[in-house]
């Protein structure tokens, strides 16, 4: 649908209940490219270590410009509570034009979790502009990764929403595939409930960090820029990258 | 007018399932108001024709890039006088032999300074232009018992003459030319045969102020696009010219697009494939 260009060239579109923003395709140059969604947890619970997070989501992305499939990925990083919502903190962006330091502001916790629409959004955003991208002749796939440190409690959407929205991107072949991951932190005895959201949401894989520490989101950080690094590696073979075991 | 180019070229199903190399070769690019495309096809049952297909396309690269620089106007005999020097560097250097250098060479030459520009064809191969109306002009040359004339042939052109019957005067060259218009029908024109004598000196296409700022591609293909499995070759060659953006490597995404979607129908391409395209970009 529709979209309206901004003087950064990035375009606005409209998904069931989210807007989202994608670069034009009209400067995209590549032939092929990985889409990249990061939706954080910002809730009241992240207080205390939302410095940390923000320093892990920074980290991600500058080593995401590291690896060699850098020109080939577009980027779009979601923050969520019941206070900001789902909010773009931009949209699908190739790299070079993002800056980490300054594009993430410092994270403010507050808020209650509507995980749900976050997934939701991320998925929802990442099969419209892939459908895009792939009518356009480019080659794509995606991975979506979904930092919380709690289970959802206030959102619209549900986790079978998610799921028929990932099954319908196998379905249309808007997409090559689409890899997703549910990262728990700090989840203090609700490792069950979020373990039991990514079954029924259809999510790939679910990984439980523990206990938050400096060194622990450094991991996440890394593993999070590998797993980029892979799936952008599996464009063209029809299939999914395999999952990077993590040890964090 | 703002020129772009991009190029693309693909190993056939044929030389893949024979593991042999891919004998296509395409490449092209800007410099300062003038764009050059080049695809060479080297021949499959000559010696390291991949080698010499890519010979072929980089000395006149480096001929039509040469010769740009020089004051006033030139045309293909330029291009081959300066070229055949660079291949017989070539050659020396990489122990070539002529037998290495069997490979057709079509190339473009635009400018933006004169409005101008042209393509030449040496042995077989489609051309096509699209219009800004939507139509697409092809011409497809074919040489008679797929025996098509090589620039290497030109030193010394007595063998493939008589190969051709030893008859300068003989048709032994097609020229297919029709309009693929933008409602999807095809209005095909009168065929022209040309004697044995005029194609061994190659074709020129002339392109001409009149007609330039008409003009939104011109693209030039080996004989690869005639031989994609179940697919028409003149569907290929508008599929091929059927961008959907054009920034960066776009030839590239759109022949990898129509060569995937061919593959659902059969085996795609079956001999290698290659096309490069100079878009004239009117708002540059």
């Amino acid at each position: 649908m529709p979209r309206i260009a901004d003087e950064s060239g990035m375009q606005t579109h409209q998904g069931s209940n989210y807007a989202f923003t994608g670069a034009g395709l009209n400067r995209l140059g590549a032939t092929e490219y990985t889409l990249v969604t990061i939706a954080v947890d910002v809730t009241g619970s992240t207080q205390g270590f939302e410095d940390n997070l923000r320093l892990a989501l920074v980290t991600a992305v500058k080593s995401c410009k590291k690896s060699p499939r850098s020109d080939n990925l577009l980027v779009r990083v979601i923050t969520f509570s019941t206070r900001v919502g789902v909010s773009e903190l931009h949209g699908f962006k190739p790299l070079s034009e993002i800056d980490p330091d300054k594009d993430y502001p410092k994270f403010q916790p507050d808020g209650m979790t509507p995980l749900y629409d976050a997934v939701h959004s991320a998925v929802e955003a990442m099969a419209i502009y892939g459908a895009q991208l792939t009518k356009a002749d480019f080659l794509c796939n995606g991975i979506v990764f979904v930092i919380t440190d709690g289970v959802d409690n206030h959102s619209t959407a549900t986790p079978a929403m998610i799921r028929d929205e990932l099954a319908k991107i196998g379905r249309n072949e808007a997409m090559e595939s689409v890899h997703t991951v549910l990262i728990g932190i700090n989840l203090q005895g609700c490792r069950k409930e979020l373990e039991g959201f990514q079954k029924d949401a259809g999510l790939n894989q679910f990984i439980d960090v523990g206990d938050v520490t400096a060194g622990k989101l450094a991991k996440l950080a890394a593993f999070v820029s590998q797993s980029v690094s892979s799936q952008s590696q599996a464009l063209g073979t029809g299939g999914p990258s395999q999952a990077i075991a993590a040890t964090i | 007018m703002q020129l772009v180019t991009d190029s693309h070229f693909l190993i056939g199903h044929a030389h893949h399932t024979a593991g042999k190399p891919c004998q296509d070769y395409a490449l092209g690019g800007v410099q300062g108001n003038i764009a050059y495309a080049v695809v060479a096809d080297g021949c499959s049952t000559g010696g390291l024709t991949d080698v010499g297909s890519r010979t072929i396309a980089l000395t006149t690269t480096r001929a039509l890039k040469g010769l740009s620089r020089l004051p006033g106007v030139f045309g293909p005999g330029q291009v081959s006088l300066v070229r055949g020097d660079g291949i017989r560097q070539a050659s020396m250097i990489l122990g070539l032999n002529p037998h290495d250098m069997l490979a057709t060479c079509i190339y473009a030459h635009l400018s933006s300074a004169s409005n101008s520009g042209f393509v030449h064809l040496e042995g077989d191969g489609v051309v096509a232009m699209k219009l800004r109306s939507g139509d697409i002009e092809i011409f497809r040359y074919d040489w008679a018992d797929n025996t098509p004339f090589y620039p290497s042939y030109m030193d010394n052109p007595n063998g493939f003459i008589q190969a051709h019957g030893n008859d300068l005067t003989a048709h032994r060259l097609t020229r297919q030319h029709l309009l693929a218009k933008a409602d999807g029908t095809f209005q095909q024109f009168t065929d022209e045969q040309i004697p044995l004598g005029r194609g061994i000196q190659g074709v020129t296409i002339p392109i001409e102020p009149p007609n330039f700022a008409n003009i939104e591609f011109v693209a030039i293909f080996t004989d690869g696009v005639t031989q994609v499995e179940n697919v028409d070759w003149k569907t290929a060659v508008v599929d091929l010219l059927a961008f959907k953006t054009t920034e960066g490597e776009f030839a590239k995404r759109r022949m990898n697009r129509m060569v995937k979607d061919a593959q659902k129908k059969g085996h795609g391409p079956i001999d290698d494939i290659s096309f490069s395209v100079i878009k004239l970009n009117q708002e540059g």
